[in-house]
């Protein structure tokens, strides 16, 4: 956290001392990372959960790109590579360089998580078959990994074809929101496409107040082999669920159960240089 | 629920005065409604019932048309296509952030569903861009004082019929944020609010039925039955009521 502000400063300092010493306009460069914090690289602790489970994972892959910057609603620069990350590698990751910008604010900046092709490149974390299946099947987001909670273990490894959008980020690192990057003359301000591991297990897609459970996916394991499926959590309804288990709101979402709820989290994983937000929107 | 609608109506007012993104023009917005069953009374849910619904009654005690995005994913199109500035809520992605209250209208009212489209009245507004809307629903007074829906029909699947009442207690619907009687986030399409205008709200019913299995409902000797709370049934009823696109909202200008 620290370390943001001192670089966000340092970033705006630039910025300022560029524009004081020239009339003329200068340009600056973002360096766009990737990054999956704790919560992916080491795990999700038993004390965020609300039924004390805790989770970790052994892959967390997305296909990331379009990343593009723009101003006064015209189109600036975009980052062209599409590539594939596996989170669970210590980051954060290298995506690439948008250089020759214009100093000053670049209000719009956006992302989006997409299904991998051909096209796809893959970051030193992912490996030649995490390429291969992400694009044979058809994802833009697959995780494995295992839920504990004290003696149970069960183990998920879910693919998901639910590419979005998220547009409009905005900072809130120091206190204030900034939409956008703001390049400084001569400077590389950091833009990190921050993603959350935790939303895939929040019990409400739109409330605030969501909590963190697994015990309701635990307890889609139908044919008790330790591994919950996708297609187990088709066969949970939200309609069979107890309000003590959960509220499972869906806000807007035509979903109607586990797996249609989980499916749509994925879509509020992407967040911006932190707790930044972003509005997901349909590509 | 007083306490905050108190505080939106005053989000209305205070925008009038000082909000950049509403323009500080006052506008009056009227709103009619509908029910999706109004012309038709039949739904065929998802799992292969078909309802005849004959008596279909919403209490609504507010409306409120505001800045936010509606709690799903948004279309594109819907900030592109504005010519006004937009200055939406930024949320937590996954987060419903309502934003700014554009317009109102403020109840109580009950809806009969089947009923032709009904003008439900006007209320204050300014101008600006709505993206989502919030229900608070009311009580159907008299003795269903404690309700906020009412829905009677009969569901059949093949050679099964169930003559059915469900109904949903107004304390049964509380939003997890708010912690009120009121479902959040609902779309608004169209509402680059510019001056007079009227939002058309359409009820889902069939989204309010469409997980129900009358399987798993006990039919009395009497003959109708009543969904009762803490049933699969129930809930699935009152997760329909719950759920944000069942209530589907457009604006359309004064011509």
């Amino acid at each position: 956290m620290n370390q943001w502000i001192l670089r966000l400063c340092l970033g705006s300092l630039a910025g300022l001392l560029g524009a004081c010493g020239s009339n003329a306009r200068g340009e600056g460069s973002i360096e766009v990372t990737v990054w999956g914090e704790s919560y992916i690289e080491d795990g999700i602790p038993a004390d965020v959960f609300e039924d004390g489970w805790s989770v970790k994972y052994d892959k967390f892959l997305i296909a990331l790109g379009d990343v593009s910057v723009d101003k006064d609603g015209e189109h600036g620069k975009s980052l062209d590579e599409i590539a594939l990350f596996d989170l669970t590698d210590a980051g954060p990751h290298e995506f690439g360089r948008i250089d020759g910008l214009a100093e000053g604010s670049w209000d719009e900046f956006g992302f989006s998580s997409v299904v991998a092709d051909a096209d796809t490149e893959r970051s030193h974390s992912a490996s030649a078959g995490d390429l291969e299946l992400m694009v044979g099947d058809g994802y833009n987001v697959y995780v494995a990994g295992t839920a504990s909670k004290e003696d149970t273990e069960i183990r998920f490894a879910w693919g998901f074809a639910e590419p979005v959008r998220y547009a409009s980020c905005v900072d809130v690192r120091v206190g204030q929101e900034t939409s956008g990057v703001v390049v400084g003359d001569g400077a590389t301000v950091e833009a990190q496409l921050t993603i959350h591991g935790d939303h895939l297990f929040y019990d409400d897609l739109a409330s605030p107040e969501a909590k963190l459970r697994f015990d309701v996916i635990a307890s889609a394991d139908a044919d008790d082999d330790g591994e919950v499926s996708l297609a187990e959590l088709t066969a949970v309804r939200l309609a069979d669920l107890s309000s003590d288990q959960g509220t499972y709101g869906v806000g807007a979402f035509a979903v109607d159960d586990m797996r249609a709820f989980v499916e749509a989290a994925t879509t509020s994983l992407g967040h911006f240089a932190g707790e930044g937000h972003c509005r997901p929107e349909r590509p | 629920m007083f306490v905050q609608a108190a505080q939106l109506g005053a989000g209305v007012v205070l925008g009038a005065c000082a909000g950049p993104n509403t323009g500080g023009k006052r506008v009056t917005v009227s709103t009619r409604a509908r029910g999706d069953i109004a012309e038709h009374p039949v739904v065929e849910n998802s799992l292969g019932w078909s309802i005849e619904v004959t008596r279909a009654r919403l209490a609504l005690d507010y409306l409120y048309y505001v800045s936010g995005p509606p709690a799903g994913l948004v279309r594109r199109d819907d900030f592109f296509s504005s010519s006004i500035a937009i200055s939406t809520a930024h949320a937590h992605p996954g987060h419903y952030d309502s934003g700014d209250v554009l317009a109102e209208l403020q109840g109580p009212v009950t809806l009969d569903l089947l009923a032709p489209e009904t003008t439900l009245g006007e209320g204050a507004g300014v101008t600006g861009l709505a993206l989502s809307a919030i229900v608070t629903l009311g009580s159907l007074g008299g003795d269903d004082e404690t309700l906020a829906v009412v829905l009677e029909g009969v569901a059949s699947q093949g050679e099964i019929t169930v003559p059915f009442r469900a109904s949903v207690a107004r304390a049964a619907i509380d939003n997890p944020t708010s912690h009120l009687p009121e479902v959040d986030g609902c779309p608004l399409d169209d509402a680059e609010i510019e001056g007079d205008g009227t939002v058309l709200l359409e009820v889902g019913v069939a989204v309010w039925l469409d997980n129900i299995d009358f399987a798993e409902v006990s039919v009395p000797e009497s003959g109708v039955a009543e969904l009762e709370p803490e049933t699969p049934p129930h809930n699935a009823f009152r997760r329909g009521i719950a759920k944000a696109i069942g209530y589907q909202f457009q604006y359309s200008p004064a011509s």
